[in-house]
C-alpha cells in the first residue's frame, strides 16, 4: 500500500497512517494498524469523534464534513479486515463466556507431548501470525524441508494446509506494505 | 451431566470406535456449519492475528535458527500449549479456521485413551462450533 492511499482504490485522502498517528499523539497508547483497524471495527462511533477532534487531521481533509466522508472511505476501503476482526471479536466473546480454551489449554498440554502434530500446526500458526517470521525470511524453511525424514515431511505438508501460503502471484492484500497493515505472513509453501 | 460433541460425518465415525466405557455420558451433535474456507480469508485472518504471550514469543523465536530436524524436534519439545496465554490461544485457532481445528480434533478423537481426551475432544467440538457460528454470521460469509 502506497503512503499515499488517495493513489489507491476510493480516493480518499484520509489513510490508517493518519488516524494511528493521531491516535498515537493524543493518547499514552502507541496505536499500530491492527489497532486502527479493531477500533474501526469494535468502536466506529467513537474513533470517529476521536478524530474528529485532531484539528490538523480536519485541517488536511478539507473541513469536517470531508473529513467524515473520508473517514467512512477509508472504513469502506478496509471493509475485509474490519469484518474479519468483527468475526475474531464475536469469536473470542463466545468462547471466553463459556470457558472453552480454559478446558483446552487444562488438557492439550498432555496430550500435544505424544501428538506433535497439534503442537506442529500451533507453533507454525504462531509463526505465520508474525511472531517468528525469520525462520521463513531466511530461507531455514527450505533447509529444513531439505533435511528432514519423509515422515515429518508428510506432517508439515499436513499442517501447512491449514496455514498461509507463499504464493509470489497473489496480489497483495489490501493494506499491505509500509503505510498500510503489515503483510508477510505468507511464507508456507511447501 | 452428558458432555456434547459437535462432529461432523466421519467424525462420529472415529467417535464410535473409541471405547465404550469412555462414551458412556456423551453425546453427540452433528455438526452443521456450512463456513467454506479460501487460502485469501485465511491469510486474512492470519495477517491480523497479533500473539502477545511473551513465553510463546520466545519459544516460537527458536526456530529462527533451526535447519535440521533434530534442531526441530528440540524446539517443539520446548513448547508447552498447555502454558499459552488463553487469547492468544483463541487468535491461534482464529487463525487456522474451522478445519484447522478440525485437524487437531481428529487426531484427539484418533487416540483418545482416557477421559481427559474425551474432554479435550468434547471442548475442541465445541470451540470449532462456536467458530463456524461467528464466521457465518457474518454478511458476506457463504
Amino acid at each position: 500500500m502506497p503512503e499515499n492511499e488517495s493513489e489507491g482504490k476510493n480516493q480518499t485522502q484520509l489513510t490508517l497512517k493518519d488516524l494511528r498517528e493521531a491516535l498515537s499523539s493524543s493518547e499514552a497508547t502507541q496505536y499500530d494498524d491492527i489497532d486502527v483497524l479493531r477500533e474501526m471495527a469494535l468502536n466506529k462511533d467513537e474513533l470517529l469523534r476521536k478524530i474528529e477532534k485532531n484539528p490538523e487531521l480536519s485541517k488536511k481533509a478539507g473541513g469536517e464534513e470531508a473529513l467524515r466522508q473520508q473517514f467512512e472511505d477509508l472504513h469502506a476501503q478496509y471493509s475485509q479486515e474490519v469484518r474479519t476482526l468483527s468475526e475474531a471479536r464475536d469469536f473470542q466473546e463466545r468462547v471466553e463466556k463459556k470457558g472453552i480454551v480454559r478446558r483446552i489449554l487444562g488438557k492439550i498440554g498432555s496430550f500435544a507431548r505424544e501428538h506433535y502434530i497439534v503442537t506442529t500446526l500451533l507453533v507454525l500458526a504462531a509463526i505465520a501470525a508474525g511472531v517468528g517470521a525469520g525462520f521463513y525470511l531466511t530461507g531455514n524453511w527450505e533447509l529444513l524441508m531439505a533435511g528432514i525424514s519423509s515422515a515429518k515431511k508428510q506432517v508439515l505438508a499436513t499442517v501447512s494446509k491449514y496455514l498461509p501460503v507463499l504464493d509470489p502471484k497473489t496480489p497483495p492484500l489490501s493494506g499491505g506494505g509500509a503505510g498500510g497493515v503489515p503483510g508477510g505472513t505468507d511464507y508456507f509453501k511447501m | 451431566m452428558p458432555v456434547i460433541f459437535y462432529l461432523t460425518g466421519d467424525e462420529q465415525k472415529l467417535f464410535s470406535r473409541i471405547g465404550s466405557s469412555l462414551r458412556e455420558e456423551c453425546n453427540v451433535v452433528p455438526e452443521t456449519g456450512k463456513f467454506k474456507d479460501t487460502p485469501e480469508a485465511r491469510a486474512m485472518r492470519f495477517r491480523l492475528t497479533r500473539v502477545h504471550d511473551p513465553e510463546l514469543k520466545n519459544a516460537v523465536s527458536k526456530f529462527s535458527d533451526i535447519r535440521t530436524e533434530d534442531e526441530f524436534n528440540q524446539a517443539l519439545q520446548g513448547v508447552d500449549l498447555g502454558k499459552i496465554n488463553e487469547r492468544d490461544f483463541i487468535q491461534l485457532a482464529f487463525a487456522i479456521g474451522p478445519d484447522g481445528i478440525g485437524l487437531i480434533l481428529t487426531e484427539v478423537l484418533n487416540n483418545a485413551k482416557n477421559e481427559d481426551h474425551m474432554i479435550l475432544a468434547a471442548s475442541l467440538s465445541e470451540l470449532r462450533h462456536e467458530l463456524l457460528e461467528s464466521l457465518s454470521a457474518s454478511p458476506s460469509s457463504a
